[in-house]
């Protein structure tokens, strides 16, 4: 005769089917290809792969449709992103810059946001100088082409200056770049006098 | 009182449905035991059995309803998520560039079928074993260079000085390989940088494997010095390529 098999106890069968359930979720996981679900946790991954450690500086800017735009900035390399909705989930559009040793500047891919003397969204291109020198205490930056010349005065926000153009503001600054040849930042001290100049 | 009626006040609070079947045939098959071994009529059988009132105090007791309720959950999550995962599946087959996906190992096959030195060995004219240089560990993986060869290959402007390096990386997060293109932040030698390289690189789980070939290393550089990460993450793995080193 046929041994009759003992079922096995309630407390296992959930255990086998929660630990089933969790198999499934992580091979579910695997095969869509490891998504992190979130904006910061996509980007900290790739930060992280691309050995980025904790930024020496953070600068967030508001960008329009409310997106915020973000940049980290680490000794050699600077990390914009911004939230981007992907297939399920947030991704980070994130996008690495190396930097050389003194100030660099960064266009900022999106157009920026800022409220006017009578707090309406006002939208301008913007441009962010990193690594600007530690005595800094105003900076100028002048774009440039064949037949015009403009000048946007930086503001100061922690380690960076960020500089909104809103004269040419129709779109985000790397798109505004391209419609000056070159650039030139300059950095004074609090008495005004220039100590510092990039061109590029 | 009927047989149905003792059953159903014995049983009535046991709260989860299942359980209450299920004690009910038990109750049943062994009221009709009873009966069939010592031919008592069911009254008689059921005086027997006891008061279905106390009955139903104590097997309220004894069974529990949230562990059958944490049962039926523990079912539903099982069989959403395989649906759930079916459902995937179906979507990755049909989409193109991800179809591989869906083959269960198919990640471990690529990577253990991947090479990840990519030059022909027809084109190498001369080729030199050097000491790999030593492993390091920076933000969680640990890089470990299995093989350098400096050779020469024949390229299109006349024979070169090409340098392969290949790294085994071990990952501390689950297929998170290292992002060769951004994490490798500077090449320096002894006698000027060189002018190309060519990566690639195979990532299972907590494993990765990557090439390096350096292109157009210039013929009286004595070292080679690749910075790996930013700030206090970079770490430096030199190598050096002298004769001795060789020896």
């Amino acid at each position: 005769m046929k041994e009759k098999r003992t079922p096995w106890p309630r407390w296992a069968k959930i255990l086998r089917n929660l630990l089933l359930a969790v198999l499934l979720g992580f091979m579910m996981w695997d095969v869509w290809g490891h998504p992190t679900f979130f904006y910061m946790e996509d980007l900290r991954r790739r930060e992280r792969r691309a050995l980025f450690p904790e930024p020496e500086a953070v600068v967030e800017l508001n960008t329009i449709g409310g997106v915020k735009y973000r940049i980290d900035v680490a000794e050699g390399m600077a990390v914009t992103s911004y939230p981007l909705r992907g297939d399920f989930f947030t991704n980070a559009n994130a996008s690495f810059h190396s930097l050389e040793e003194g100030p660099a500047l960064l266009c900022v891919s999106r157009t920026a946001e800022r409220p006017d003397e009578f707090g309406q969204p006002l939208t301008c291109a913007a441009y962010v100088a990193v690594h600007p020198p530690e005595d800094a205490a105003g900076a100028v930056l002048t774009l440039s082409n064949e037949s015009a010349e403009h000048m946007v005065e930086g503001i100061r926000e922690g380690d960076v200056f960020l500089f909104y153009d809103h004269e040419y503001a129709t779109t985000g600054s790397a798109l505004h770049m391209m419609g000056f040849s070159s650039y030139e930042l300059e950095f004074s001290d609090k008495d005004g006098n220039s100590i510092c100049q990039v061109s590029g | 009182m009927s047989e149905k009626d003792w059953l159903d006040t014995a049983t009535k609070k046991i709260r989860f449905r299942p359980d209450r079947k299920a004690v009910r045939r038990e109750l049943e098959a062994h009221l009709e035991d009873m009966r069939e071994a010592s031919g008592l009529e069911e009254d008689a059988a059921l005086r027997t059995m006891g008061d279905p009132e106390a009955v139903a105090e104590e097997l309220g007791r004894v069974h529990k309803p949230w562990l059958g309720y944490l049962w039926r959950a523990s079912q539903a999550a099982l069989a959403g998520a395989a649906v759930l995962y079916c459902v995937m599946l179906g979507m990755l087959a049909v989409r193109p560039g991800y179809s591989y996906r869906v083959l269960p190992g198919m990640g471990l096959y690529n990577y253990l079928q991947t090479d990840v030195d990519m030059l022909d060995p027809a084109c190498v004219i001369e080729a030199r074993e050097l000491p790999p240089g030593a492993a390091f560990e920076t933000g969680g993986y640990t890089i470990r260079p299995e093989r350098t060869v400096l050779r020469q290959v024949s390229g299109t402007d006349g024979p070169q000085w090409n340098l392969y390096i290949e790294l085994d990386i071990t990952l501390s997060r689950w297929e998170e390989p290292l992002d060769y293109w951004f994490a490798l932040s500077g090449v320096r030698t002894g006698a000027g940088t060189p002018c190309g390289m060519h990566r690639m690189s195979a990532c299972w789980g907590f494993w990765q494997k990557c090439g390096l070939e350096f292109e157009g290393l210039p013929e009286d550089a004595e070292w080679v010095e690749l910075d790996f990460g930013y700030g206090q993450l970079r770490r430096t793995l030199h190598i050096d390529l002298t004769e001795e080193a060789e020896a």
